[in-house]
Parts: C-alpha cells; structure tokens; sequence
C-alpha cells in the first residue's frame, strides 16, 4: 500500500514538474494562457446558453463543442473553411509582431478576391490553361501586398494612423471594385451596366485543386499551402535577424532605432507581407475545389466582407503566435460549423449566438496577459514544488537559481572582457 | 438644380449626421483624452441606437401613443400627442446614454485593473455589441433577424403632406436631436472652460503629473471613457433613429465608429478644429447623398451619373482618406493613450 502510495506520489510530482518545467517556458505559458480563456469564453457561452434556453442548454453546447467532430463531411468542412481563416489570422499577427494593428486586413482580402476572379474569368474566356490557380494565387498575393504595402508607406512617411488609414481603405476598395465591375472590365459575366449588384463564380480551372480525399473533397492543396507559409512566417521571425528586428521595434521602438534598425523599412515590410497573407486569404476564400462560394458585390449593401475581420479573432485567440493561428482557426470554423445544428436544438440558439461566444473569447483574450501573468506567479511560488526534496536533485529547475544563474551571466563575461 | 425639397433633406441630413458625427468623434476625444484608446466606438453606437430604438418598439406594442397612425395621416399630431412622443423620444435618448455608459465600464474596468491592450478590446467588444444587441433583439422581438423595427413613430413633425423644403428637413427629427445639439455645446464648455477638462487632459498627457498633485488618474479615466461613451451612444442613437426611422435598422453602425476616429484625429483631438472636421465630413455624406437623388430627378442627366451609388457613398471615405494623410504629420496624440497608468512607474 505505502509502495503504492509512493508511486502515485512520485508520479504525481513527474506531472507537476514536467508542467512547472514547461510553465518557464513563455510559448507554453501564453498558450496554457490562450486555452484558459478559450475555456473561460464557451463557459461563458455555456451560461448564457442556461439564461436563454435552460432545458436545451447542455444539449446545445455539446453540439457546440462536437459537430464538427461528427463525420467525415463535417470535419472536411471545418479543415477548409479554417483554411483562409488561419491565413488571415497570420496576417494580422504578423503586422502585430510589430505592433501594429492591420485592420484594413478587409479590404486587403476583398482586392485578393477581386482580382484573382477577374483574372480566373479573364484565362477562361481567353482559353489560357496551365497551374491557372497558381497564377490567380499570385496575382491576389500581389495586389493584397500592394494594398497593405500603402497602408504602411502611409504610416511610414505621412503618420497616418494604421488603422484609420486601413478602414477608410476597406470602404475606398468596396466601393471601387463596384466602380471597376461597372465600367473598366470587359468580362463577359457585367452584361448590364447599370445592374444593382452582380455575382461572380471561379471557374473550375481556377479553383483549388483537390487533395483526392474522398470523403472530405472540400480539402485543398490550399490547407497544405496556408500550413507551410504559416511555418515559413514563424521560421522568419523566430530564426532570422529580419523577424528579430521586427519584433524588437515592436517590442521598444526606442531601443531598436538606438541598435540602428530602421522603423520605416521594417513597418512597410510588415505590412506588405501582412497584406500578401490576406491577399492569399481573399483567393482561398471563393476557390474552393467544389461548389465555391461565390463572389457578390451589391451596390446598395453596406457591409464588408466578413472574412477578414475573422482574422483579427483568429490572431488574437492565438496570441499573435503563427503557429497558434492553426489551432484557433481550427476552434472558430469547429464553432462555426455547428451553427446550423444548434439552431435545430432551440430556436434561440440562432446564429448571433456562436458569434457572442466568439467575441466574448476574444475579448476575455484581450487580458490574457493577466493569465499569463498569473501563470508566471503561480510558476515562482509554487510551494508544492518547493517543499519536495526532488529539487535538490535538479537545482537548476528552481526559480531561484535560474535569476541567480542570469545575474551571474552577465558579471562573468564582463569579467573576461576585463581581462 | 436642387429643388426645395432638395434642400430641405440636405439640411435634415446635414444635422443628423453632422450631430452623431460631432457626439461620437466628441466621445472618441474624452476617452483619449483621458489616455484610454476607444476603438469600441462603433460598438458604443450600435448599443446606444439599439437600446433607444428596442424601448421605442416596446412602447409601440404598449398603445403609449395609441391614434398615431391615423392622425399621421391627417395633418399632423395634435399638441398633446406631440409632447407625448418628446417625452417618449427623451427617455429613449437618456436610455441610450446610460445603456453606453453601463457599456464603457466593460472597456475601462479591463484596461486599467487588467492592463489590457486597448486596441483589442475595443475590437472585441464592437464585435461583443452587435452579437448581443442581436440576440437580445431576437429574444425580446421574437422574430429571427437582426433588425429593429418602429414603424408608428415615423415622420411625427409633418407640418404639411407636401414634403417641401420644411417638410423634408424636419419631419423625420425628433427631440433626441436637439438634445444631441445641446450635449455638444455643454461637452465643449467642459472640454475648454473647466478644471474638470484640464484634469482630464493631464491625465492623458502625463498622468504621473496629475497624480502627483492628487488628481485620482483611474477615476478620471473612468469618467473621461463613460462620458465618451455616453455621448457616441446618443450619436448612434440620433443617426440611426432620424435616417432609419421610416423603416427598419439592421443592426449595425456602418463603419460610422471609425469614421468618428478619422475626423477626431483631423480635428487633431481638440473641440473647435473636430467640429468643423465633423461638419465636413457630415457634409459630404450628406451631399453626395441628395446630390444622386436630384440628378436621378433631372431627366437631362445621362443614367450613367446617378446609378453610381458606388461613387457617390465612397467620397466622404475618400476625403478621409486624404485629409489623413495631408493633416497626420502634425497630429499630437495625447501622449500617455493607450498606456496603462502605473503608480510605481515614476
């Protein structure tokens, strides 16, 4: 029995000290702190769930957490529509890497989508065939990067607030692309001029190719794509000296204009690079393998594309990690799937619904920095930890000598350059 | 080129919106002043506008105002009516401001206890607004949509059925307006002509300072971010009660949040130079919006002109656009907005 105890003992301090080991970790600390407020946000949703419909309520949020789970065509429909979703959300983390806030990410992902329309309509009609999405691809990647590098040239030499400058560019580019679909373009699909509105479909040569998946054909070549730019952005800022420059100016403006890093450069290249993302985000968007989404523009709407701002969501729930972009990508399009699903549970479980518990977890994300904070404190007085004997065997684990070990540090190589 | 009626829906417009414009780009200023970054304007809106208008649809099922209708169509509400109706549109402007103020508190208690970035909050609590505002419509109307509708209280200032130049100008305001107008002229006597606006501007300039001659700086920026947020909620609720008022309202502020942003950073977030930009740009919204409707009524103009809906609702966004980047380089933020003020940061 006591043999037993012991075991569980020990075992019991080789979870907490793998997880106290991890907690000095900071990618580990933020994100435990990104799943803490996921969990505060849908209990949240689980509350509200019990003020609206108490009967239904633990019904729903099961359905909630789980029908993206519950077959194949389901979950293939959660891999694509979070596809555009990470990419967009990588995006805004990259531009927040250096602390600014790409709003006019909208408006970067509806030029990506414009564009590469007119050009997939346009290698349609004139019967152009070879790699057709690569090259509708790049040119949405191009003009997204066009549109997001004035916002940062803007910001750059002229002062203009990053984010006012974006959302008036979000309005100027909606209207426009109402103007260009009028007048200026020549594709077969504006026969009449003074049309309300009109509606644009990727030709199936244009689209995203299939990854062959039987069950799940909506899975694209795109999700392979969105994953390696996602790691590719992540190896430039954590391996490179361009992605440490970025984040030191995001970090201390101050401090890297002393080291010498120019802000004007570093700021444009954020967001050229921020906008190439949406861009991409904007053609993933309507090209979907089978039955895409299709492009409408409609002269006496009012609002946005949607699209976009998901990315701010996205980036935030991730922390403005690239990596964590998949994952929260991945929550937000499992949330949005069961939409339809929640509705059959109870009428009051409608759409805005799943939108609340979106925000809600991005506005509990917005003082994550509290978690982690917290994380960190419960990381340094960790009295269990403290009281075993095990740390002796492994002193270097303790907070305490880990501050001495950097005290130390710097002294010693002081000391040698003295010499 | 313009007929009576014309003008007459250029001034109505040119008031409404030139009120909500001044009343939120006012709320942005307070808040940012008093160094918190208020991105949660559009939300501030949208909740003031929806809290006035969901009241004014719950009275409606009420019978407060029973005999509206029919008398609209006579020649106009009698005088008891009427003072009814300013009653009811008072109350629901005051709901408005105290709904948005109960609001604000979800944006400055975070910032200052949790030292949260503003900029997200703002962010998420715009998009927290239009969710809740959404569901609480649907669970209180019963109808699944995200739109409000008052349709008794339309047009109630008819002086004549002939919609001319009076007509078309005042029939569609209410007291909220003149409310809005006044809370414009008070917000500015406070900002200039009081210790109360020099405190507050401290606090967003240098809060140590303030503090260290015993301005409490967190209730300063609680108070600078409430009444901000007041006064954008009063804004949202007189444009979207006055200009949707004869039909329904999808429950959205239209980027007009952002917009208030734009024009209080021309007006370089000081009262004067924000009026002015507010009325400049209430202007071209208005104008291009009555500019369409007369050409479409001249039959010499050529079609092409006036189906330009495009054109005509992207000029005040263009205009902006440019003032941006021709009046940015010498703009002066309050210097400490967006910082979380620290005691033991001397």
């Amino acid at each position: 029995m006591n043999n037993v105890g012991v075991a569980f003992k020990k075992a019991g301090l080789g979870v907490v000290s793998f997880f106290h080991r991890l907690d000095g970790k900071r990618g580990w600390r933020s994100f435990l702190a990104s799943v803490i407020c996921v969990a505060i946000g849908l209990l949240a949703g689980l509350i509200l769930m019990l003020c609206i419909d108490a009967g239904r309520a633990f019904q729903g949020f099961g359905v909630l957490l789980s029908q993206g789970f519950s077959d194949a065509d389901s979950f293939g429909r959660v891999l694509y529509q979070s596809t555009p979703m990470m990419l967009s959300g990588v995006a805004i983390a990259f531009a927040f890497k250096l602390g600014l806030f790409n709003i006019g990410i909208t408006g970067q992902v509806t030029m990506g989508a414009f564009t590469s329309l007119v050009l997939g309509l346009t290698m349609q009609a004139n019967g152009f065939n070879g790699g057709n999405w690569f090259w509708c691809m790049l040119i949405a990647m191009v003009s997204g990067a066009l549109v997001g590098f004035l916002t940062g040239f803007l910001k750059a030499k002229f002062n203009v607030n990053e984010v006012l400058s974006g959302i008036m560019l979000n309005w100027i580019i909606y209207y426009l692309i109402g103007l260009a679909g009028r007048y200026g373009l020549s594709v077969k699909s504006y026969k009449d001029p003074y049309a309300n509105d009109y509606l644009l479909t990727m030709p199936a040569a244009s689209r995203l190719p299939s990854l062959g998946i039987t069950a799940m054909m909506g899975v694209s070549w795109g999700l392979i794509v969105a994953v390696l730019i996602i790691v590719l952005l992540q190896i430039v800022l954590n391996k490179t000296v361009f992605g440490f420059e970025l984040k030191l100016s995001g970090s201390n403006r101050f401090a890297a204009q002393y080291a010498g890093v120019s802000q004007a450069a570093k700021i444009i290249w954020a967001m050229t690079i921020s906008g190439a993302c949406a861009g991409i985000c904007g053609y993933m968007l309507y090209a979907l393998p089978t039955n895409p989404t299709k492009f409408l523009w409609s002269s006496n709407g009012n609002s946005l594309l949607g699209d976009g701002f998901t990315g701010i969501s996205v980036s935030l729930i991730a922390q403005n990690s690239p990596l964590g972009c998949i994952f929260s990508s991945l929550l937000l399009s499992l949330i949005n799937s069961s939409q339809t699903s929640l509705k059959s549970v109870s009428d009051a479980f409608n759409i805005h619904y799943t939108e609340l518990i979106k925000s809600l977890i991005i506005y509990i994300a917005s003082f994550s920095s509290l978690f982690v904070y917290l994380i960190q404190k419960w990381h340094d007085d960790n009295k269990l930890f403290k009281a075993q004997g095990t740390l002796s065997e492994r002193p270097e684990a303790t907070p305490g000598s880990l501050k001495r070990k950097k005290r130390e540090k710097p002294v010693a190589s002081e000391g040698k350059e003295g010499k | 080129m313009f007929s009576d009626s014309n003008w007459g829906s250029l001034i109505f417009k040119l008031i409404v919106y030139g009120t909500g414009f001044i009343l939120g780009a006012f709320g942005g200023m307070f808040s940012e002043c008093s160094g918190i970054i208020n991105i949660a304007l559009e939300g501030s809106m949208v909740i003031g506008a929806f809290s006035g208008l969901i009241f004014l649809y719950g009275m409606s099922k009420t019978g407060f105002v029973a005999g509206l209708v029919t008398t609209l169509a006579g020649t106009g509400p009698t005088f008891d009516l009427r003072f009814k109706i300013d009653m009811l549109f008072l109350a629901a402007a005051l709901i408005a401001i105290v709904v948005s103020i109960l609001f604000s508190f979800l944006l400055s208690f975070v910032s200052i206890k949790f030292k949260a970035d503003q900029t997200i909050v703002g962010t998420a609590l715009n998009m927290v607004a239009l969710a809740a505002c959404a569901i609480v419509n649907t669970s209180a109307t019963q109808i699944d949509s995200a739109e409000v509708t008052n349709g008794p209280y339309s047009s109630f200032y008819v002086v004549d059925n002939n919609q001319g130049f009076v007509g078309n100008a005042f029939s569609s305001m209410h007291i909220g307006v003149f409310l809005g107008i006044l809370a414009v002229i008070v917000l500015c006597l406070v900002m200039d002509r009081t210790r109360f606006g020099l405190r507050l501007r401290a606090c967003g300039e240098n809060p140590a300072a303030a503090d260290s001659v015993g301005i409490n700086v967190n209730k300063m920026r609680y108070i600078g971010t409430a009444i901000g947020s007041a006064a954008a909620g009063l804004g949202g609720f007189i444009i979207f009660s006055c200009l949707n008022i004869s039909n329904k309202w999808t429950i959205d502020a239209l980027g007009y949040g952002f917009l208030v942003l734009a024009v209080e950073i021309l007006g370089n977030w000081k009262t004067i130079p924000i009026l002015l930009a507010a009325i400049f740009f209430a202007f071209s919204f208005s104008f291009g919006n009555v500019f369409q409707a007369a050409l479409s009524n001249n039959p010499d103009v050529p079609k092409v002109f006036y189906t330009n809906r495009a054109f005509f609702a992207m000029i005040p966004y263009a205009l902006a656009f440019l003032s941006l980047i021709f009046f940015s380089k010498h703009s002066h933020a309050p210097k400490a907005e967006g910082i979380p003020y620290n005691k033991g940061g001397r």
